[in-house]
């Protein structure tokens, strides 16, 4: 969308990040709230993205890694004391072995588009169905991470705003991640993956182990997102981390806002999170309702927009992309 | 472990088949036709059982009863989206199609529980309830009326898509779709009705189990999931592979219930799952490849 | 440079041989021409060689090495390209993108893929297109892209699967200069054509397959006079330039 170097980028940057200190100093803490869900999913849909959008393999059980990252670090924490921090990198650790393993299976034995999906489905709820009958997990009751009040370096706090710049560094993290996949050959070579296997492997591209590539990292990015959940939430359960509607809400705000952009999943996230929280406030009551809204827009952005709000953008500003 | 609860799990297991065997095999006729990996099916089951729990309710009739009103109406559901959705994305990618109904599935799904609310509900039926008894053995007189009129409503079925203009039409259309185009099907039209059957069958199986089974805004979702699992075990458009997978299914479910502790009983289920899908992805009598 | 030995190669799907003990070897710098009638089990050659497929039985060469086993990006890097019957671009990226994504080949840096790129999309005529979506060329800009996008992975020896088919005189005087213009880079190329007039024109030797079999090979001349060739032409109208 943008090019390199140009000044008029640096000011737009600078003004950002100036507006993204102050705001939450500047708002209550309900709209705090708000920000951080936005950021969170934003950075949840771009793990997602990396490997469903860029390199075309689309996930419905990303909760998997969402779930392993969330236990794993918060196990750590809860039975030996260490902290959340170091756990967010062992529990992202898990979360790529756990991509190693369905990947493997699954890109050995070629499994595609909505088989593959169906796939990751059910790891993630064979996921679920585990810790939902193991006592380690907590089975049904889930985990309390345990308050410890104002205590940064065990990624806790009892002001909001303290979480909002920890997802917002994770955001731009992740961001920065994206931009430089997307840059450079591996970006390259997911593309052609995404576009045509056999011509992609015709050009000299190991399909096969960049696919790997692209759910080891998905999966890594988004298991740290599960950290911070379960640090923000401080509670979670089999349902909230491996369910498929935790799935479903991570693939909804890159597919809303366009697969295989950088800054589609973010637009995805800022179109959806107000939504949601409006459709909360008027129609009340029950948890989930909201997701009949993204029902609704979800079935309206795949008849109508079928390259997702940025890919519509994109067209009807420019004729050509890059 | 006694084997009266071997057997008992392994009739139980046999009669839920026989449900799951109707949405299997509804949920087939749209995957042969359509190409289209519905999972709205599993939200239909669940309107169609809402249907029948408020006819029943107003009406004071027999759940049964309601048949006719539960599957016209979802036929005609079924048509509409077909119609005026699907049919606007029969070009798109297939993970494309696979949201869109997943789009459906949310909304209907999140309708149901803002009109309704997430309480179970249960109807209670005084007359064809009870069970039977023979040789220890327990034989629930709805489960077994329920597996009855689940194959009869799938033998009806085979029947019209066998012997009927319109039923070889949707067939000829699923074998070759540019064959069929040729000699001037409307296709739009077949689509259409082909979704709407398979809905109001779904929508039948979901009227039929609601003497014994509770009604829910996500009752659809395990429905739909064991669905899938079946056809894929069965084999993409093979209609008597769904029909066995069904029965095979429904069975390891059962003996993984009696056998297995908690809600690990689905654990079997998602395992054939996924070795089929990685091992055989052509399921036992798969026509189509995958 | 390393010759390609194929010997022996077969291949038989649910029964039917679609290539028979086939043996040949194609030299350093040679045009190779490969001629036979639908379903003479051209396209499977290649599918074979490129290491789509694997053979039932036979070996195939490159210099010392085996090729067989290996996948399809291994084979590429080993510097065989290849390009499809039904030209494969990808679709929803540019021009320079499609090209680009197969210079990472050999180049590891974007910069220098970058520029590897823009040259071959000089060289093939496509420079102007660079910026348009490869799904909106016309079918002979496609053929030219698929060309530029093998030529990328900066191979020794180059597959052409019937790059004429479906252009008029005019792209196909374009492609043929182009495909002259490859060999002259030290490229060697096997070609598949349906028409005997282009192949008689290009080729240093031609190969002639049918059902599976090679029946004849040699210099055009020889092969257009042998006898079996002809036979199985029979009905088939060809010149020579």
């Amino acid at each position: 969308m943008f090019r390199n170097g140009t000044p008029k980028i640096l000011f737009f940057w600078f003004a950002f990040i100036l507006i993204a200190v102050l705001l939450p100093f500047l708002l209550p803490s309900y709209f705090v709230h708000v920000l951080i869900m936005i950021l969170f999913y934003g950075f949840l849909g771009t793990s997602w993205n990396i490997l469903g959008g860029y390199a075309g393999q689309f996930s419905f059980g990303h909760a998997a890694f969402f779930g392993i990252g969330a236990y794993t670090s918060t196990l750590i924490f809860v039975n030996w004391g260490i902290s959340p921090w170091i756990g967010m990198v062992f529990g992202g650790l898990m979360g790529m072995l756990l991509g190693l393993l369905i990947g493997s299976l699954c890109f050995h034995y070629g499994l595609k588009g909505p088989y593959f999906a169906l796939a990751t489905l059910a790891f993630a709820e064979l996921l679920r169905l585990i810790s939902l009958n193991l006592d380690l997990t907590g089975k049904a009751m889930g985990i309390l991470i345990p308050l410890k009040g104002n205590a940064p370096l065990s990624f806790q706090h009892e002001s909001k705003i303290f979480y909002y710049f920890v997802i917002l560094l994770m955001f731009i993290g992740v961001l920065w991640v994206a931009r430089w996949i997307d840059r450079g050959r591996i970006g390259d070579y997911f593309a052609a993956i995404r576009e045509d296997e056999d011509s992609a492997e015709a050009i000299g591209v190991n399909t096969f182990a960049y696919k790997l590539l692209g759910i080891l990292i998905s999966g890594f990015l988004t298991a740290l997102g599960g950290t911070f959940y379960a640090q923000y939430f401080l509670y979670i359960d089999p349902e909230v981390t491996f369910g498929i509607g935790t799935s479903i809400e991570i693939f909804l705000r890159p597919i809303v806002g366009g697969m295989g952009t950088v800054y589609g999943p973010i637009i995805g996230a800022l179109v959806l999170g107000p939504l949601g929280e409006v459709t909360r406030g008027i129609l009340g009551g029950y948890h989930g309702v909201h997701l009949m809204i993204y029902g609704a827009i979800l079935v309206g952005v795949i008849v109508f927009l079928p390259k997702g709000i940025y890919g519509w953008l994109d067209g009807f500003i420019r004729g050509n992309k890059r | 472990m006694d084997t009266n609860i071997l057997v008992q799990a392994v009739i139980s297991g046999l009669l839920m088949g026989g449900i799951y065997a109707l949405v299997a095999v509804s949920l087939n006729l749209i995957f042969g036709v359509m190409k289209i990996i519905n999972f709205a099916h599993g939200a239909f089951m669940m309107l169609g059982m809402y249907f029948t729990y408020w006819v029943s309710i107003f009406l004071d009739i027999h759940p049964y009863l309601s048949l006719f009103i539960s599957m016209s109406a979802l036929f005609v559901i079924g048509f509409f989206i077909q119609y005026g959705l699907i049919n606007r994305i029969i070009e798109a990618p297939e993970h494309n199609q696979l949201l869109l109904t997943l789009g459906i599935a949310l909304f209907f799904e999140n309708l149901a529980l803002f009109l309704w609310s997430p309480n179970y509900r249960m109807l209670q039926v005084t007359t064809l309830a009870g069970a039977m008894h023979t040789h220890k053995l327990m034989f629930s007189t709805p489960r077994m009326i329920a597996f009855g009129a689940a194959l009869t409503m799938t033998l009806l079925l085979y029947l019209f898509l066998t012997k009927t203009d319109s039923g070889k039409a949707i067939r000829a259309i699923s074998q070759d779709r540019d064959g069929a185009h040729v000699i001037g099907i409307n296709m739009k039209i077949i689509y259409s009705v082909a979704f709407g059957i398979g809905s109001a069958c779904v929508a039948a199986a979901g009227t039929i189990i609601t003497p014994f089974f509770y009604i829910s805004p996500t009752v659809g979702q395990v429905f739909v999931i064991t669905a899938f699992v079946i056809v894929v075990l069965g084999g993409l458009g093979s209609f008597w592979g769904a029909f066995l997978g069904a029965l095979i299914v429904g069975i390891a479910e059962s003996l993984g219930e009696v056998l297995l502790p908690g809600s690990l009983k689905q654990v079997p289920i998602y395992s054939i799952f996924i070795l089929t899908l990685l091992l055989r992805p052509k399921g036992l009598f798969g026509k189509k490849h995958v | 440079m390393p010759s390609l030995k194929i010997e022996n190669l077969s291949k038989s799907f649910g029964g039917l041989m679609a290539v028979n003990h086939v043996t040949f070897e194609v030299g350093e710098g040679e045009i190779l021409g490969l001629i036979g009638p639908n379903g003479s089990g051209k396209t499977t050659l290649f599918n074979l060689i490129s290491g789509f497929f694997p053979p039932d039985t036979g070996r195939i060469y490159l210099g010392e090495e085996s090729l067989v086993g290996l996948k399809p990006h291994q084979i590429c890097k080993r510097g065989i390209g290849r390009t499809f019957q039904i030209v494969k671009p990808f679709p929803h990226l540019s021009v320079m993108r499609n090209v680009r994504a197969a210079a990472f080949n050999r180049e590891k840096e974007t910069n220098r893929a970058n520029r590897q790129s823009e040259s071959l999309l000089e060289f093939a005529g496509l420079w102007s297109k660079r910026n348009e979506l490869a799904g909106s060329l016309t079918l002979a800009e496609r053929k030219q892209l698929e060309l530029a996008r093998c030529l990328a992975t900066q191979p020794k020896f180059l597959l052409l699967d019937e790059v004429m088919a479906g252009l008029n005189p005019v792209e196909q005087k374009q492609m043929i200069e182009l495909v002259i213009k490859i060999r002259e880079r030290g490229i060697t190329i096997i070609v598949i054509e349906h028409t005997m007039q282009i192949i008689m024109t290009i080729s240093d030797r031609i190969i002639v397959l049918c059902f599976g079999g090679m029946i004849a090979q040699g210099v055009p001349g020889e092969v257009a006079q042998d006898p079996l060739v002809i036979k199985s032409y029979l009905g088939e109208k060809y010149r020579f330039v």
